[in-house]
């Protein structure tokens, strides 16, 4: 059976209108006979019959309005004429070629930013040596066209000349094309001044967030979690206070430092295909301040005596608590702590804190009934999670670093040896 | 001619005519896309200015271009599967129906713009005398384009430069709607050509072997170094410009009385006249011609697009990055 | 080494390309026994005779038509149009034949065509005598657009031109055709879509080509006596354009001040700057300055003529603008 159907009779066209048919059941048609007169959106037409036959059957009268392709007449062939195979299914069809994959729009964390009135004009280049010198140019005056904030004010303020020799670029050609740092997917919050007032986030708040995002983006990270009984630890305590001003994040420092003397491989990074083999232990510390989180670097902690690690340690947090922090102080933490156990926190699972391969979380230390052979005592227990950059360090080692930490804090004496 | 070369011309003028008919029928069931320009009744012209030509010959053409590159020598299936935009079609599917283009047969393409390819096929006469080959260009166009001006360039090179082009007129008395009464000051159009100082011929384009005669004379000639040549074949094409043109601005009259010259069944009643051949015979060639089609078509229906990773393809020779 | 015209380095890279190559044909308006309007065709016909270089009607769309047969029959050639101001007649057979047929077909053949044509204003030639129209054949996919500037670089890129199996438009500025420098005698076919840094600096990236890249190079001088490094890159090649050396320059530099003769709208500038907002956007310490011809067809009265090309002070407050200085 041949399917007559509503022939395409121009470029355009969608909709067909039969205007009269020119043949009826029963007729015999041959090939170059007019079957019918279409309209098409350009012109009227007629419709040519491609195989002899005899009309079978008409499904769509005179003036009917057919869609393209759509069957509007059967014809039976003649017998000996020799029928095209024309199943529908096949890549013949013609397709609307689309002009390539959808783009879509980075978005771009300073394009989301909320116009408050308050934006800081300043030069792409320029935004780049702030973030990268830790430099807070919101308080810059700029000296550019509008009061754009330009290279040379950051000059200025740095009091050193800005790189205006040759800049390496990151590679030998073209620096890539694409922003460098990272922004987040998420779609723009449309707020109304009704419900929430919009404000620009605090210059650290905003470098934070980047870092947080590439590291999210970029370092695959696990987290192993180990319960160390510090019941022996929590009984010096008060002892260690009075002697030595130590706290339990101190402490806890000390363990990590022990531990790290034993396995070695903990205290190492990945960075793009290298392994960054620390040569001594810079100890980052998370600290919280009025302006939010701060992680001071403490260097060579390893080569600490427990009296040093304490003063060094009080001095970075004051200084931090006072905002007086340089890069030096924030740079290439080896392994990081945080604790939050002074908050009486159970548990939690930090982000990696990128370069450090191991950033251990220390809960509070806290009462629990421990089976110990037949019988139960109370005990106290303290949970210590580390999340890890699966790059740079496996389970087994990990697993293998925070055995020696909980058997540090098990002994609490070797804590405060030399 | 033998019987035999005229039971293939036979063939052949049945295998233009009802190449453009499937066309039509692909058309309308929307396998083909964008403009599609067909030939219906204007075989004997191509054929005839084709016959005598060399396999290293040059032909180059309008977009009115399926039957040129049938008659050539071309494949059925790779035309079709070009009208597809299919990847196995002589052009890869970047072409389309108005841009057939084989070198191996050295039917060097169909040209959308009117009268753009006619300078071309004057350099390209220029190639073969700096070459000192013995090759001929066979050039076709319709009325429309002896207004254009660089038609009017390239006649005047080639006579000024005496190449080797027989210039083919498609005189089917219409551009698109406009008739050549309508649109030439002077409706000769061999007149026209005349003022470049090269020979003119006027021949019956419904006439296979008018056609071929007068042809053979010009080609002989271009061949011999006596340089370019005009033939004005008049001739009538039997649907409108293309497929969305219904063709109203004729009257109904003036297309049948026309369709009664085709050179279609003029061609048999000149064969059973000389030679006695039975219907049965022309009748075998009908259904070969239908089997030739049936699998152009069907070779085209299994094919597919070129994927978009390689629309940078053939757009620069390897000595420059693409920028 | 010797001094070397520009004019000459085209001449010698034509007579150089016609001796090594029997395919290469020149011909174009009065090439041949008039030696050309501009004289870049001296010698040839004397030389190599007509069938090797040869005189035209006044037939731009034919000509170009004309190359592309000769192309796909074979040969060589090396069109001459007078001025580019002509090429606007046969425009339809440069972008709607020369640049597309090797693509439209397929890739069946290759149309190693050159066509030659002086452009550029600045001597009282008239609106229709004066045009920069590069930009316009820059856009056209399938098209290889070079622009010299320096007599050493015209002929080695129009050795490799000619050489090259892709369409070439090959532009010339006419104001340069005399201007002079040490080159040496012997000079290799260049590499089309290279660019050359002709002047090292730090400050500001000036990015030009053509007739004013000697605009661009005088403005660096200026800048340099005020204590300002600029670095000039000059592009030689505007399609493909050399966006990899542009754009190390302007990392390096932070500042870019582009400029063309022909008008603002849609020029090589405008295609130089958007181009670098997404190379280097984080490198840019101030938004990319365009120095361009105006905006009006060119007047003949000089002063208004002037007045509508860029000159080196132009460019020297252009660059102080992206230094804010």
């Amino acid at each position: 059976m041949y399917e007559v159907t509503m022939p395409k009779l121009s470029d355009s066209m969608e909709i067909g209108k039969i205007i009269r048919w020119r043949v009826k059941t029963g007729d015999t048609v041959h090939e170059g006979d007019i079957l019918a007169e279409i309209e098409s959106d350009k012109a009227t037409m007629e419709l040519e019959c491609f195989r002899d036959g005899v009309v079978a059957e008409i499904l769509r009268g005179d003036g009917s309005e057919v869609n393209v392709g759509e069957v509007i007449a059967r014809i039976t062939p003649l017998a000996g004429a020799a029928p095209t195979a024309a199943p529908e299914a096949t890549s013949g069809v013609r397709e609307t070629s689309s002009a390539g994959p959808e783009r879509v729009p980075a978005a771009d964390a300073r394009s989301g930013e909320p116009d408050a009135g308050r934006r800081v004009r300043i030069s792409p280049y320029a935004r780049k040596l702030a973030e990268a010198k830790g430099i807070d140019y919101s308080t810059i005056r700029g000296s550019g066209p509008g009061g754009r904030i330009i290279a040379r004010d950051l000059e200025a303020v740095a009091g050193e000349k800005a790189a205006t020799r040759a800049e390496p670029a990151a590679t030998p050609s073209v620096p890539p094309a694409s922003v460098a740092f990272p922004t987040d997917d998420l779609p723009a919050l449309d707020v109304s001044a009704a419900e929430a007032e919009v404000a620009d986030a605090p210059f650290r708040l905003r470098t934070q967030a980047r870092r947080l995002i590439a590291t999210s983006r970029s370092v695959p990270q696990f987290s192993v979690t180990v319960v160390a009984d510090v019941t022996a630890l929590r009984a010096r305590k008060a002892e260690f206070k009075e002697k030595y001003g130590a706290t339990m994040t101190h402490l806890v420092m000390r363990a990590c430092l022990i531990a790290l003397a034993r396995h070695p491989a903990i205290n190492r990074s990945y960075d793009r295909g290298k392994l960054i083999l620390w040569k001594g232990v810079n100890l980052g510390l998370a600290v919280d301040t009025e302006e939010g989180l701060s992680v001071p670097v403490l260097r060579n902690a390893e080569a600490l005596s427990f009296p040093d690690l304490v003063a060094r340690t009080n001095e970075l947090v004051e200084r931090a608590r006072a905002g007086a922090l340089n890069a030096e102080d924030r740079k290439h933490a080896s392994f990081t702590i945080t604790n939050l156990g002074m908050f009486d926190v159970e548990h939690f699972v930090p982000i990696a804190n990128w370069p450090s391969a191991v950033t251990l979380a220390v809960a509070s230390a806290r009462p629990a009934l421990v089976v110990m052979g037949d019988a139960m005592r109370v005990s106290h227990v303290m949970r210590l999670t580390a999340t890890c950059d699966h790059r740079a360090v496996d389970g087994a080692t990990v697993s293998r670093f925070l055995a020696s930490v909980c058997e540090a804090l098990g002994n609490p004496d070797t804590l405060t040896a030399a | 001619m033998t019987k035999k070369e005229l039971m293939r011309a036979y063939y052949l003028l049945r295998l233009a005519r009802s190449f453009e008919t499937r066309v039509a029928e692909q058309y309308a069931k929307g396998r083909i896309g964008g403009f599609c320009h067909l030939y219906s009744g204007e075989e004997a012209v191509a054929l005839g200015a084709l016959w005598h030509l060399r396999e290293e010959d040059y032909v180059i053409g309008s977009y009115r271009d399926h039957a040129y590159y049938l008659l050539r020598g071309g494949d059925p299936g790779r035309a079709m599967a070009e009208l597809f935009g299919h990847s196995d079609g002589c052009c890869k599917g970047k072409g389309g129906s108005m841009h057939l283009f084989d070198r191996q047969i050295n039917f060097l393409g169909g040209y959308a713009i009117v009268a753009g390819m006619c300078p071309i096929a004057t350099g390209l006469g220029l190639a073969i005398k700096k070459k000192r080959e013995k090759r001929v260009v066979l050039c076709f166009f319709g009325d429309g384009a002896t207004n254009q001006g660089v038609y009017h360039e390239a006649l005047n090179m080639a006579s000024l430069y005496n190449v080797p082009v027989v210039w083919v007129c498609e005189n089917n008395q219409y551009a698109i709607g406009t008739s050549v009464s309508r649109s030439s000051a002077v409706t000769s159009l061999a007149k026209k050509a005349r003022a470049y100082g090269m020979p003119t011929y006027k021949a019956d384009g419904m006439d296979f072997f008018k056609m071929q005669s007068v042809a053979e004379r010009a080609i002989a000639d271009a061949r011999a170094g006596k340089g370019p040549s005009f033939i004005e074949a008049k001739c009538y094409r039997y649907r409108g410009h293309s497929m969305s043109d219904p063709a109203t601005y004729r009257p109904p009259e003036e297309v049948a009385l026309w369709k009664k010259r085709d050179p279609i069944p003029r061609l048999k009643a000149i064969i059973q006249r000389d030679f006695d051949v039975p219907d049965a015979e022309f009748e075998e060639i009908d259904s070969r011609v239908r089997k030739v089609l049936d699998e152009a078509v069907a070779f085209a229906e299994a094919g597919q697009e070129l994927p978009p990773e390689r629309l940078y393809e053939d757009l620069y020779v390897e000595s420059i990055p693409r920028g | 080494m010797a001094r070397l015209s520009y004019r000459d380095a085209l001449n010698q890279a034509l007579r150089e390309e016609m001796q090594r190559d029997e395919s290469v044909i020149v011909f174009g308006e009065d090439v041949a026994l008039y030696e050309g309007s501009f004289k870049v065709t001296r010698g040839l016909l004397k030389e190599f005779g007509e069938e090797r270089i040869f005189d035209t009607p006044i037939s731009e769309a034919g000509l170009v038509g004309a190359a592309i047969g000769l192309a796909l029959g074979g040969m060589r050639p090396v069109l001459e149009l007078m001025t580019v101001n002509f090429a606007l007649v046969a425009m339809d057979q440069i972008v709607n034949h020369l640049s597309l047929m090797r693509y439209m077909f397929g890739g069946q053949f290759t149309l190693p065509v050159t066509i030659r044509m002086p452009g550029g204003g600045g001597h009282q030639l008239g609106a229709q005598h004066s045009h920069s129209l590069e930009a316009f054949f820059a856009r056209v996919p399938g098209l290889i657009v070079v622009y010299p500037g320096w007599p050493a670089d015209a002929k080695a890129l129009l050795k490799a031109a000619i050489r090259d199996d892709n369409p070439v438009i090959f532009l010339e500025h006419e104001g340069l055709y005399n201007y002079e420098e040490d080159a040496p005698d012997e000079i290799e076919p260049g590499h089309l879509g290279e660019a050359r840094v002709i002047r090292k600096g730090t400050d500001v990236t000036i990015v030009s080509y053509g007739g004013m890249i000697h605009v661009a190079s005088q403005a660096a001088e200026m800048l340099a006596a005020d204590g300002v490094s600029a670095e000039v890159v000059d592009l030689r090649t505007l399609r493909p354009w050399d966006k990899q050396c542009v754009a190390s320059s302007v990392a390096k530099t932070h500042r870019a001040v582009v400029v063309e003769e022909g008008p603002p709208v849609c020029g090589i500038a405008a295609e130089v700057a958007a181009s670098l907002c997404e190379l280097v956007f984080d490198e840019l310490d101030a938004p990319i300055e365009r120095v361009t011809g105006a905006d009006v067809p060119m007047p003949y009265a000089k002063n208004l003529e002037q007045a509508c090309i860029p000159h080196a002070p132009d460019v020297v407050r252009a660059a102080r603008k992206a230094l804010a200085r």
